[in-house]
């Protein structure tokens, strides 16, 4: 049987021949065996030094960020794909009797099943079997969670135009989803709510933390695009060790482990360790570079990785030293209706108040003249009747950040329709009850 | 039924904005466009009235159509400000000098005073003379940092209060994407602000352009017919910025709103607590603002001087490094009675054939063959020159 397993395979067969080929260079750790693998500018290391450094930064990352507990419990996010589970495989080893420093806590594994939105993907019934075999094989306690069940987070139904009769919530997700009019938008979306679900979903199986298997190079593609996408503020939480307080409102927090190691390594030591994966198609997959910021940023993060090496270091190390900027109390102008974003759940960053011109500030008022709204209050009064749904919208952009009111840009129907729900659920839940009664009056 | 403007809604569209999507007539992009200029002036402060700005000219696009918007802004709105042009001749044949009489012809268009200020008055060298030296590699670093220099020295000598650039919104982003590339933080915060200059001493240089988009200031070009030079420096290719530059049209043509939402996420970062930062301080040598003991004009100028062109290029530490060689060898007292030959022989080309670079003289070797150098060849000839010489 012809079997895929996607990007990992290629990445394999590059190495492979280094391996035989490397002969000549000793490792340059033990200076005796012969070594495997090449990592950055640290030099070539043998199979043996590579083990020990692989898990030492695991470790490390975990040290010098101590924010898991003894005892606690901590849910892997696995996805089937190399990095979660060599992720799945450290935490396993360190957990091991035999352990040099045994890991102090228990773990747990958690699938998000995403097949309903990939409907017309042939064999995803097989492929969720094969990870369920994977995660029994781990011995960890495993639970595979449904997408749409992000839509339980927030009680939220919403309804669906094709007109079926029974309207389910796999069917709301792949509406949700698909609704959004670009791949930028979709893979956002999609990426929010799976956080989303991972916290909430972890916290209700009694977990504490949720790791995710984010690597160096990952991480150096998602600052990249997280920058393009005008994120900047929210950098630090994003590609950080750990999201911080971000998620509290609705479960744990999200860590990343493996921050400090890159897909190169993790490829190499899942080979040494002969770890499964599962390759599961997703939107990205067979698309051009210019299909979404996303894949661009990869294919740029990728091309220039080639030729300068240390871009990719480089780069997440910069967003270790970078955080928000502390906006000015009182002197805040602020047109959000709320505190946080009630789709990436980050705090506002749509005040204006450090400098009064600010990107934010003039793009609103580009907008405001391309209107032709400025000196003209006509415009505003001709359509009376319309005036609900405007301010609908308007609460709707209230309570979205700037990057995730971009993405509300390139939605339509039930996305939108989604996202106004999500802003009033986080409006009721704030202190501002005037607000969600006028937004309930206008529903 | 043809696309109506969405200002006016009356005459026919012409143009789709590329920061907000909406469609334009010809008229209502100018009002548009010079009103979003106005209002970034105005809410930032950028000036003050009685002011004396100069606008830095360079004969292309961005600089042309900044003399006109500052120009007509200036008289429709009353700004009060006295304008000049302040132009810098680095000195490329067949770019520079073109596009310095398309600067020339808008003095006369736009009845602005001009100085010109060459690189060769200033330094005594000129690009051409640079690239003979330095090849083709890395020669940007050199116009780059002379040129920022360079205008600061026209606009002291005009007595300006104020410096006004053409940077537009695209080159700011790119800018916010390279210092991320680089991971240069100090820059990378630096950068997205729309005035500089904390430094009391230094002349603030603003850029009433950072919102607006590279695309809107050709189109404005082009539909004014305003008359600018349009050709790329020939020593141009610059392949990282140039990896950027690429990266960031393809991320426009996916969604244009990626410039400004760029700029945004370089307004909303700052850098955390408890990292280190370079601390600017003055040139010991010219009084310039720096990071660095010397500045990297005065680093750069030494390096061409002494026919190495490489010192200087490449990374601070590695600068640091060599200026703490010098010290460290500044004791080393080569008993080599031939040690003349380095002292008054500062080696234009090869310098190979001093012989205190023979294995005979053993302190130098034991000094330059430190397994911290790797870049023997370029990094002994300089480091015996600096040895040698009073640089900096």
């Amino acid at each position: 049987m012809c079997q895929v397993h996607g990007e990992d395979d290629i990445i394999l067969d590059s190495l492979v021949p280094s391996i035989s080929s490397g002969a000549g260079r000793k490792c340059v750790k033990c200076n005796e065996n012969v070594a495997i693998i090449m990592i950055g500018t640290n030099g070539t290391f043998c199979e043996l030094c590579f083990e020990k450094h692989f898990t030492h930064k695991f470790r490390a990352s975990m040290g010098r960020n101590p924010v898991v507990r003894n005892g606690e419990k901590v849910a892997i996010a696995f996805s089937g794909g190399s990095n979660s589970a060599a992720l799945i495989n450290l935490v396993k080893e360190g957990l091991s009797n035999n352990a040099a420093r045994k890991l102090k806590f228990k773990a747990g594994i958690i699938f998000v099943d995403e097949s309903s939105i990939y409907p017309h993907i042939d064999g995803m019934n097989n492929k969720l079997e094969e990870v369920r075999d994977l995660m029994i094989d781990s011995g960890f306690p495993y639970h595979v969670i449904k997408l749409e069940e992000v839509l339980n987070v927030d009680d939220i139904n919403i309804e669906i135009t094709s007109g079926m009769a029974t309207t389910s919530k796999s069917m709301m997700i792949h509406e949700i989803i698909h609704s959004s009019l670009t791949l930028t938008a979709k893979q956002e979306l999609l990426y929010r709510l799976r956080c989303r679900l991972l916290s909430y979903k972890a916290t209700q199986l009694g977990y504490n933390h949720v790791f995710l298997g984010e690597t160096s190079t990952r991480l150096a593609v998602n600052i990249l695009s997280n920058v393009a996408l005008g994120r900047g503020f929210h950098l630090a939480q994003d590609t950080g060790f750990t999201d911080g307080e971000r998620h509290q409102k609705i479960g744990c927090d999200l860590l990343r482990p493996l921050r400090d190691v890159t897909t190169k390594e993790v490829v190499m030591y899942n080979t040494l360790h002969k770890v499964k994966t599962v390759f599961f198609p997703n939107m990205a997959t067979k698309q051009s570079n210019m299909s979404s910021i996303q894949n661009l940023t990869e294919s740029f993060v990728f091309g220039l990785v080639a030729g300068f090496p240390s871009t990719e270091t480089t780069v997440y190390r910069t967003s270790n030293k970078i955080k928000g900027v502390k906006f000015v109390e009182g002197n805040a102008k602020t047109i959000s209706t709320t505190k946080f974003c009630s789709l990436c759940l980050g705090v506002m960053d749509t005040h204006s108040s450090n400098s009064k011109a600010s990107a934010k500030a003039d793009l609103y008022y580009s907008e405001t003249l391309c209107k032709g709204l400025l000196g003209s209050s006509v415009e505003s009064s001709v359509d009376g009747g319309k005036n609900s749904s405007t301010e609908l919208r308007s609460k709707t952009e209230g309570s979205l950040c700037y990057s995730c009111l971009a993405t509300q840009k390139e939605t339509q129907s039930s996305a939108k329709d989604y996202l106004a729900k999500l802003a009033i659920k986080s409006v009721q839940d704030g202190d501002e009850k005037e607000i969600c009664e006028k937004l309930n009056d206008v529903l | 039924m043809p696309l109506l403007c969405s200002i006016c809604k009356d005459k026919r569209a012409l143009l789709k904005r590329p920061k907000t999507g909406t469609p334009v007539c010809k008229d209502c992009f100018y009002w548009a466009f010079e009103c979003e200029i106005h209002h970034t002036i105005q809410t930032a402060n950028l000036f003050k009235r009685g002011e004396k700005v100069a606008i830095g000219a360079s004969g292309g696009k961005d600089s042309t159509v900044l003399a006109y918007v500052l120009k007509t802004l200036n008289e429709r709105y009353d700004y009060g400000l006295n304008l000049f042009l302040l132009s810098i001749d680095e000195g490329i044949t067949g770019y520079r000098d073109d596009s310095l009489e398309t600067v020339k012809r808008n003095q006369q268009q736009y009845d602005l005073p001009l100085k010109v200020l060459s690189y060769q008055d200033l330094y005594g060298w000129s690009m051409d003379a640079i690239v003979k030296q330095i090849g083709r590699k890395n020669n940007c670093t050199f116009c780059g940092v002379f040129r920022r220099q360079a205008l600061d020295r026209g606009a002291m000598s005009l007595g300006v209060d104020k410096i006004a650039t053409g940077h537009n919104a695209d080159d700011v982003a790119e800018t916010i994407i390279m210092n991320i590339l680089r991971g240069d933080i100090a820059r990378l915060q630096r950068c997205t602000a729309i005035i500089t200059g904390d430094d009391p001493s230094g002349i603030p240089r603003v850029k009433p352009f950072k919102y607006t988009y590279e695309k809107e200031i050709v189109a404005y070009a082009y539909f004014k017919k305003l008359d600018y030079f349009s050709t790329e420096c020939i020593y141009a290719p610059n392949a990282y910025r140039g990896h950027a530059r690429a990266y960031l049209k393809d991320l426009e043509a996916i969604r244009s709103s990626t410039i400004i939402d760029i700029i945004h996420s370089g307004e909303m970062m700052s850098v955390k607590e408890g990292v280190k930062m370079p601390v600017q301080t003055k040139c010991k040598k010219c009084g310039y603002i720096s990071s660095n003991e010397f500045c990297k004009a005065c680093v750069l100028l030494e390096g061409l001087n002494k026919g190495l062109p490489r010192l200087g290029v490449g990374k601070t530490s590695k600068v640091n490094q060599q200026l703490k060689q010098v010290n460290d060898s500044k004791s080393c007292e080569c008993q080599n009675k031939s040690t003349k030959c380095c002292l008054n022989n500062v080696p234009k080309t090869a310098p190979s054939s001093c012989p205190n670079r023979s294995k005979n003289c053993e302190n130098h070797d034991a000094k330059f063959d430190s397994p911290s150098v790797k870049d023997n060849q370029m990094d002994k000839t300089t480091k015996i020159c600096l040895t040698n010489s009073e640089i900096l």
